[in-house]
Parts: C-alpha cells; sequence; structure tokens
C-alpha cells in the first residue's frame, strides 16, 4: 500500500546529459519509429547490446512472425541473464 | 517482456486503492491532460505555483521534440477518469555514472500532478504516482539488459533525497548548480523488482 509519503517533488529540471555521459554506438536508434512494440523492444535490445549485435546480425524483423521474435527474444534474454518473474516460472 | 501496465495509488480522498494505468503518452494527451490542466489549481497562488520546478516545463513540447528516436519513452499514470497523474521521460542510451563502461536510464523528468502534492495543496488526492513511474523505469532497465540501472539528477532538498535513498539509490555526486546525480545499482533495482514481485 503507498503511503502519503511515497509521493515527492520532481526531480530534475530536465538537466541535459553532456555528450561523454551518453553512449555513442546507439546510434541506429535516433530517427526510428516503430509501431509494434516487440519488434521496439528488440531494435533497442540489439542496439544497447554489441555482442548480440554480433551474434545475430541486424535481423530483418519484418521477415520473422510472431512466434519466430518471441524465440530470438527468449534467445536473447537468456544470452544476457534475463529472468522471468517468478510467478511465470516452472 | 513482462512490464507493468499499471501501478496501485493511494485515493487519499475516498480512502481506497485504485489502479492508473500506464499510458505511452502523446503529444495530444501532454497537451490536454498534463500542460492544460495540471496547473489549474483552485486556491493555490501564482506566486507558489511558481516556486515548483516544473512550473515550466511543456510537456506536448518534449514529447514532440523525441517522438521520432527510440532511445526516449514518455509515460504517464492515467486513472479511469483519463487524468494524468502523474508522468515521466526516460533515455535508453546513458552511460552508468558509477561504471561508466556499463549503460543505463536515465530519468530526464518525473512529475507528479500538482494536484497530488501534499506540500501545494490542501488535499492531494492520489499518492504513490513518482514510485509507480520509478519502478517502472526500473523495470524496462532491467527487461533492456541493463540490470535495472538507473540514474537520475535529483533536487537537493530532504524530502527527494530521502525519497531516493530509501530505495537503494546511491548519491554519486553533488553538482556546483547544487543538483545531487543518483544511481540505483544492479543489485538493488533487482532487490526492489524482487520485493515488488515483478522478478
Amino acid at each position: 500500500m503507498p503511503t502519503f509519503h511515497d509521493d515527492f517533488v520532481p526531480v530534475t529540471g530536465g538537466v541535459d546529459l553532456p555528450a561523454d555521459r551518453l553512449r555513442p554506438d546507439v546510434d541506429r536508434l535516433r530517427g526510428l519509429v516503430l509501431d509494434c512494440d516487440l519488434d521496439k523492444h528488440i531494435v533497442r535490445i540489439l542496439a544497447l547490446h554489441p555482442d548480440l549485435r554480433d551474434r545475430f546480425g541486424d535481423r530483418d524483423l519484418t521477415s520473422l512472425d510472431l512466434l519466430a521474435k518471441r524465440a530470438l527474444l527468449d534467445e536473447m534474454n537468456e544470452i544476457l541473464g534475463i529472468r522471468p518473474p517468478s510467478h511465470s516460472r516452472p | 517482456m513482462n512490464m507493468p501496465s499499471e501501478i496501485r495509488l493511494l485515493d487519499h480522498w475516498h480512502g481506497i486503492e485504485v489502479s492508473a494505468a500506464l499510458v505511452e503518452l502523446t503529444r495530444t494527451l501532454a497537451a490536454n491532460r498534463i500542460d492544460a490542466q495540471w496547473w489549474q489549481l483552485e486556491g493555490v497562488s501564482k506566486s507558489k505555483r511558481a516556486q515548483e520546478g516544473d512550473h515550466h516545463w511543456v510537456w506536448r513540447k518534449l514529447v514532440g521534440e523525441h517522438r521520432n528516436s527510440l532511445v526516449w519513452d514518455f509515460i504517464g499514470a492515467q486513472t479511469d477518469d483519463g487524468d494524468i497523474q502523474g508522468a515521466i521521460s526516460y533515455r535508453i542510451d546513458a552511460r552508468s555514472f558509477l561504471s561508466p563502461e556499463f549503460g543505463t536510464v536515465y530519468v530526464d523528468r518525473l512529475a507528479a500532478a500538482p494536484r497530488n502534492r501534499p506540500w501545494l495543496v490542501p488535499s492531494p488526492r492520489f499518492a504513490g504516482v513518482g514510485k509507480g513511474l520509478l519502478l517502472r523505469t526500473v523495470c524496462h532497465s532491467y527487461w533492456l539488459g541493463l540490470n535495472g540501472r538507473v540514474n537520475l539528477m535529483s533536487l537537493p532538498s530532504e524530502r527527494t533525497r530521502a525519497f531516493y535513498e530509501n530505495r537503494g539509490f546511491i548519491a554519486t555526486r553533488e553538482r556546483d548548480d547544487g543538483m545531487i546525480e543518483y544511481e540505483l545499482p544492479a543489485e538493488s533495482a533487482q532487490a526492489w523488482l524482487t520485493q515488488e514481485g515483478l522478478l
């Protein structure tokens, strides 16, 4: 149950991060728009993890059906050590 | 993905918990439900409103500036009446303050609707908006393979410091402008997600 004190003032004045505090290797995400949430998530993960980019290359997501995309995401999650929530584990 | 699609808020007016949907902010939603509404506060003087750090923020413009980029996300907490009770913007291409070789999610802005601020209005309605939006961001960091790491720059007030530090954020630097740089390390992030049943 949230308490009354769980709310707080705005945390930032919109302080821009300088370039040296941003990753230079994810430029591919800028200027990119995708409508499908799953596609968006996969493209983001591939951009954020160069090792996955090397392994999976630039997959053409338009050529994959939903099941294939989910399988790809499962494989990437396993490599990254992303655990499913405890309530969905066998 | 197992991202939460809603958060729980405490409705002080009715003494009950309610849910609020986590929605992607569009320019229209930001213009109609934030910019046009948030500062229409009865009984709050203009000078008091102006003292709030986000009084001049124009969310419609902010959403518009980054709408064509997968680097940014703008999320609002929307109650059943359609109102936005709080909003957050963050970018996913930041470096960790603690270990720059790691990536993090950087919270650019976070605000509860002014009507929900107990220091601003005599009878705020919803509590828990800020926590819920922040938790959702930590969750997104985890699902992006960034281990839940989140960083931000906080106002130096006692209240905001306590809020972050109670949740495991570490102050990494105090800036010349008084803002404090905070980061939630991976271990603390995953402990919080586990505690909330999200891991």
